[in-house]
């Protein structure tokens, strides 16, 4: 066990199971209700929802889902190496769903890029309002989880022990995975729903 | 690499892949049709939808091991929240929203 672990609490106390398995309910909760209130708001102006969906790059939006469901998929298999392979390449694996999430991210950039060069913004219609609030929310929550990524890379670089690191490990894969289900949903009813 | 690909959760990720690949073309580039209006077809993607959720939910975050309350509890919010879904979308689709 090296010291200099023990002397970073605060990206520690972030993957802390006191801490993000809480926060992760209650987003869930607001985004069920977001999701709902979206549709109300849709069903009131379908026409104008449907043309302004129009303008929304839906490959962006599946290359996305896409790298997002990979990335739970990588951080299934380190979680699956702890349990089973004694930690044998889980920095790797939770190294390569940081990527993906970086990815995302860099694909989040030109979209929103594009949008607001066009001069396409939160202010435009209730549909771009809910696009940016919506993906934006999301989005916190990726560059959130990617730093829990990094802090279980930065734990298990040199080492599983599960007595150390079971909680963090369980509790950061747990919350990169509802990162992964709300994008499911978002991209559904953003992009898909007609 | 063998043991990777026989995982049962690497054969839910395809899964999803390939769910996320038919709702892509279908929510694309299906076109409405005498046989399936766009509301069928937008309430198909939305039970896609919910089914990967809930394959994640059960699978990749471990809910199938949890015991049967937390399962209860997942599986009910997937079904209250895709229906609300379903309902509130088809409500709209349907003009019964409007004014």
């Amino acid at each position: 066990m090296t010291s200099d672990l023990s002397a970073a609490p605060i990206p520690i106390e972030r993957g802390s199971s006191g801490h993000v398995p809480g926060e992760i309910g209650v987003w869930v909760f607001i985004f069920a209700l977001l999701f709902v209130v979206f549709l109300f708001y849709r069903g009131q102006s379908p026409e104008s929802f449907l043309a302004s969906q129009g303008l929304l790059n839906q490959h962006y939006g599946a290359i996305n889902t896409m790298l997002l469901l990979a990335s739970s998929w990588f951080v299934v298999l380190a979680v699956h190496s702890a349990r089973r392979n004694g930690g044998k390449g889980m920095a790797a694996l939770f190294g390569l769903a940081l990527l993906c999430g970086l990815c995302f991210s860099v694909i989040k950039f030109i979209e929103y890029a594009e949008k607001i060069s066009n001069g396409i913004t939160l202010a435009t219609n209730d549909f771009f309002m809910y696009y940016f609030v919506l993906t934006g929310i999301h989005f916190l929550h990726v560059i959130i989880g990617m730093s829990v990524l990094a802090t279980m890379i930065h734990r298990v670089r040199k080492g599983y022990s599960a007595e150390r690191d079971e909680r963090l490990i369980e509790s950061g894969a747990s919350y990169w995975h509802m990162v992964d289900v709300l994008w499911i949903a978002l991209f559904s009813l953003l992009y898909l729903v007609k | 690499m063998t043991n990777i690909l026989h995982l049962w959760e690497t054969r839910i990720w395809l899964v999803l892949v390939i769910a996320t690949g038919i709702s892509w073309w279908v929510g694309t580039s299906l076109s409405p049709s005498p046989a399936m209006s766009h509301v069928q077809i937008t309430l198909g993607v939305l039970a896609l939808t919910f089914i990967k959720v809930w394959l994640v939910m059960r699978s990749f975050m471990e809910l199938h091991h949890a015991p049967l309350a937390l399962r209860l509890i997942g599986d009910g919010w997937v079904l209250i929240v895709g229906s609300l879904v379903a309902l509130m979308y088809w409500a709209g689709a349907t003009g019964l929203l409007i004014g």
